[in-house]
């Protein structure tokens, strides 16, 4: 069997009819008029971006809440109330880190939200390493996936089924790390394919058609985010209290130093 | 500047002598018949190639010698991802005319069976496999792909055949042994 020729013979079928002559001095006429207006359109932008950063730095001084002694921020009674952390209905793999550590966080997230890319990428790792391995902080992460997010759910069902199999956190990494690729086209079982072996993947696909138990724990996820007031992802939840407002590794690092301190 | 219309070879060419418009003629009607073997609609690879020529306008760090090498990967994976994207079923086949000779019906209706087989393989195969197979059956040398995919010359040769495996083997298992209507 001659593979290079069965291919090429397949391949040749996708040859269009020679009559077809593209239209460069008509495209290339085009492409003149897209510049010309990217030009002032750059400056636009520019001028929107400034007149809006403007407004919103205006917005924030006054709304801004005064200080209080608390520094992770301040309840609307000046005491911390924390929610009651129910891991019951997590899955395991869904849950890293000691069940004696003295701070639970729980980590809400949606797969196409690029901000919850950026955090797994740069603060994940570190907070793993530092809390979670540490035996400091117990995480539970939890989906949260936004309605405009179109694949976000599907994204979930796909790293949930992986989990049941031992790959959760090789899919979740795979996912955020090619999020603009299936977000642009949808194939997220391509992506979770290349970190699933074959019979685990077949599994895996099995159950995002078929099982029903992994909507109902994203929709637990939900209601858990409901009833946190949880109105953006990514969302750190520490002993009840908000991290933030910016999940960077630093501030994140702030907050949560202190949390262990007070026990 | 020494382009020629044929080839995405090495240009001498450094970012700032780059002549866009003389690389834009050189290039474009090449690269329009590239992608159209991918989405199968004439006006959508017409746009796709100016999206890309767009991309590489944009990107002045590829305006160097391997600026062909940059636009031909570029292009490809835009069409790729078009291709994935599924929005070509709504112009299926848009483009597709009669083969010579007054063909049947049925022979009509296997030929686009199996473009759409094909294209559906592509769609699964990896990004540079899938590359590799569409710029080689779309005339460039191993040079030129190697040029294009920023490859080992050396080593396009295993690559393809790799390539050709893959897409042998991912064919049929979807689609069998059988060639539609042959």
């Amino acid at each position: 069997m001659d593979v290079s020729r069965w291919v090429d013979e397949r391949l040749s079928s996708l040859d269009h009819p020679g009559d077809w002559r593209p239209d460069s001095p008509a495209a290339f006429a085009r492409l003149r008029r897209r510049q010309i207006k990217s030009r002032p359109r750059w400056w636009l932008w520019a001028a929107v971006s400034a007149a809006a950063a403007s407004a919103c730095a205006v917005a924030f001084l006054m709304t801004a809440r005064p200080a209080c002694a608390n520094p992770l921020g301040c309840t609307p009674s000046g005491k911390p109330a924390p929610t009651p952390v129910h891991t019951g209905a997590v899955a395991p793999f869904k849950q890293s880190g000691s069940s004696t550590a003295p701070v639970t966080c729980e980590l809400f997230s949606d797969y196409e939200c690029p901000h919850c890319a950026m955090f797994y990428q740069e603060t994940f790792p570190r907070l793993s390493a530092r809390y979670v391995d540490a035996g400091k902080v117990r995480l539970i992460h939890r989906d949260f996936p936004l309605t405009q997010h179109r694949y976000a759910r599907l994204a979930a069902r796909y790293a949930d089924a992986a989990g049941r199999s031992g790959y959760y956190r090789a899919v979740a990494d795979k996912l955020y790390r090619t999020q603009a690729v299936w977000s642009a086209d949808g194939d997220i079982d391509g992506q979770v394919a290349k970190v699933v072996p074959a019979p685990a993947m077949e599994k895996v696909r099995a159950q995002v058609r078929n099982d029903p138990s992994l909507d109902e724990s994203i929709q637990a996820d939900e209601a858990a985010a409901r009833d946190r007031h949880i109105e953006r992802t990514p969302a750190l939840i520490c002993n009840g209290r908000a991290m933030g407002p910016n999940l960077n590794f630093a501030q994140v690092e702030t907050q949560l130093d202190a949390l262990v301190a007070q026990r | 500047m020494s382009t020629t219309s044929g080839a995405i070879d090495p240009v001498e060419m450094q970012a700032d002598s780059f002549d866009f418009e003389a690389f834009f003629h050189a290039h474009y009607e090449r690269l329009a018949r590239v992608i159209a073997r991918v989405v199968a609609d004439h006006a959508r690879a017409e746009d796709l190639a100016a999206d890309a020529f767009w991309k590489l306008w944009r990107t002045p760090r590829a305006h160097g010698a391997n600026a062909g090498g940059w636009l031909y990967r570029t292009a490809v994976r835009m069409a790729l991802n078009d291709l994935r994207s599924g929005r070509r079923r709504l112009r299926y086949e848009a483009f597709a005319s009669d083969p010579p000779g007054l063909p049947t019906p049925e022979e009509v209706h296997a030929a686009a069976e199996e473009r759409e087989q094909v294209r559906q393989v592509l769609a699964r195969l990896r990004d540079r496999q899938a590359e590799l197979l569409i710029l080689r059956s779309s005339g460039l040398a191993y040079d030129e792909l190697a040029a294009a995919l920023n490859l080992n010359p050396a080593s396009v040769g295993t690559l393809i055949a790799r390539a050709q495996q893959a897409f042998r083997k991912e064919f049929i298992k979807r689609y069998g042994t059988r060639r539609n209507g042959r």
